[in-house]
């Protein structure tokens, strides 16, 4: 049960360094500073490291093919957190297309 | 001629290269993760007593996955600039497809019919994104 709570944990992780990879990208690039240097990218950068060692830890008591079929959550999370905080625009085709994409990525990990 | 007509399809021609690099930016990203997922099978297969150039094998497919990681986010931050990150992360999902291929090919590993209806459904899912007309920051 550990591995699971542990893989929820990579999950949120793994969300939170692409939006402040994207934010730290917006940032950099509207204020002139070289976009990898941007404190959000180097912060974003560590919790891609701390990912990779917990993802370890978790396919330790996970299979692979149960471990992959739960990060596919990201497909979900992350669109859904980018309209939230970056406001990114919500579209028809953006929706359906999110959403024809996460039943794939669950089917191809069955 | 009209000079403005000849800037306008210049400018129009501009913009599409230009976002064509980023697109080639993000299919880069995805080739190079696809790239680490299949070194770090290769380094699980092999044995940790496996010596190459007189280092342990095992360490140098490390050394060259944290450089692809690198390398990996290095591509994908630099295409991120251009499109929105809802439309670009779905995008990852293609890294499937790739590994698919490397399983069956190079590791003998099986594909079932899950995996090939898994991959028709995210190919129709990313025609959907093509598309999409709002990806750009």
């Amino acid at each position: 049960m550990n591995y699971y709570i542990l893989t929820i944990v990579i999950i949120v992780l793994t969300s939170a360094a692409h939006l402040l990879l994207k934010k730290g990208s917006v940032i950099a690039v509207d204020s002139g500073m070289r976009m990898y240097l941007h404190p959000l990218s180097l912060f974003s950068y560590l919790i891609f490291a701390i990912v990779a060692f917990l993802s370890i830890t978790a396919m330790k008591g996970l299979d692979l093919k149960v471990f992959f079929a739960l990060t596919s959550l990201t497909y979900i999370c992350i669109p859904v957190l980018s309209f939230i905080f970056l406001k990114e625009p919500v579209t028809k085709n953006k929706l359906i297309g999110i959403v024809i994409i996460s039943i794939g990525v669950v089917i191809f990990n069955f | 001629m009209n000079s403005g007509l000849i800037e306008s399809v210049f400018e129009g021609i501009r913009q599409r290269s230009h976002g064509k690099i980023y697109l080639i930016l993000l299919i880069l990203s995805i080739l190079v993760q696809a790239f680490g997922a299949i070194c770090t099978k290769f380094a699980a297969e092999i044995g940790p007593s496996i010596s190459l150039f007189g280092l342990n094998a095992v360490f140098l497919i490390y050394c060259v996955i944290l450089g692809g990681m690198g390398l990996q986010v290095f591509f994908w931050q630099a295409s991120l600039k251009h499109y929105t990150l809802s439309f670009a992360y779905p995008f990852r999902s293609l890294v499937s497809f790739i590994v698919l291929l490397a399983a069956f090919f190079l590791f003998q590993e099986s594909v079932t019919y899950f995996n090939v209806l898994g991959l028709v459904i995210i190919t129709i899912g990313i025609f959907y994104l093509v598309k999409e007309k709002e990806f750009l920051n």
